[in-house]
């Protein structure tokens, strides 16, 4: 039975950590000006969000399609089977894109790069 | 000793199935690395019923082989990494002994989820990727304490 108290306190604590942390994260959450991609760790490029834009990174054989339009990007005609990376778009400084198959992040950037404690 | 071994086997194949199953189901999420992890069952089993060496060979020989037949090349290192970290911590709690099974496999899946995150910010050189440890904490929270009941379960059922 103390075996399952302490099992429901870490539960309990789990959740409203990562709650405090979530909470946090969007309160403090402010627009992006731009994104960076990067491929496999290296810089592809960096796009402004104000400009209506439409790359390909890869090719048609493996890769994902960065479009940026009316401020917010997304990816499509992803390569890798899941597709989780062109479920969302993004706008928001510190927002992400991410398509691990094919080692591509897009990452949300604002103006400042002093802002970013990373 | 043979026992053992047998019983190994068989872990490591239910761990595979586990795999299989799980692999049909359409991602769960935005979020990669999200998953309910049906895998660890049998891990946890041979954790709490074999032993801690079993429970090792059978958590990473499963991730190796789970990615290399249902993932994809990259998704190994991201597999190993979160299997280690989860497998380390388990193995931990379970000689300190104050949570029972639902709480070793809450913190296991916290960790597994943990683990790939490092390893996705080291391979793919990006730190805000750190952004999405809340969900998956919160994520592991909830599919460990499924895989949690399920485990206690199994390891009760199970006479071996």
């Amino acid at each position: 039975m103390k075996k399952h108290r302490n099992d429901l306190i870490l539960f309990i604590c789990l959740t409203v950590v990562a709650f405090i942390a979530l909470f946090a994260f969007v309160r403090l959450r402010t627009d992006g000006a731009k994104v960076l991609v990067t491929v496999d760790g290296k810089d592809f490029g960096e796009y402004s969000l104000s400009e209506d834009i439409k790359v390909r990174i890869g090719d048609e054989t493996q890769g994902n399609t960065l479009i940026i339009k009316d401020g917010k990007a997304y990816i499509e005609n992803a390569t890798c089977p899941d597709k989780i990376c062109e479920k969302n778009k993004i706008h928001y400084d510190g927002e992400s894109l991410v398509c691990l198959p094919n080692k591509t992040v897009v990452t949300v950037k604002s103006a400042d790069k002093a802002a970013l404690d990373f | 000793m043979q026992r053992k071994i047998t019983l190994l086997g068989l872990t490591l194949a239910g761990a595979m199935l586990l795999s299989y199953v799980e692999s049909l189901i359409p991602p769960l999420s935005t979020v990669p690395g999200i998953k309910i992890g049906l895998a660890n069952i049998a891990v946890i089993f041979a954790l709490c019923r074999i032993g801690t060496r079993e429970a090792y060979f059978a958590s990473l020989i499963r991730v190796l082989l789970s990615s290399l037949l249902f993932g994809n090349a990259v998704s190994v290192i991201y597999g190993l990494c979160g299997a280690v970290l989860s497998l380390i911590s388990m193995t931990i709690l379970k000689k300190i002994n104050i949570f029972s099974v639902l709480g070793i496999s809450i913190v296991g899946a916290v960790m597994h989820n943990v683990g790939q995150i490092l390893a996705a910010i080291i391979i793919l050189g990006s730190n805000v990727i750190v952004l999405y440890l809340p969900i998956l904490i919160l994520s592991g929270t909830i599919t460990g304490a499924i895989i949690g009941v399920l485990s206690a379960v199994t390891i009760k059922r199970i006479k071996a």
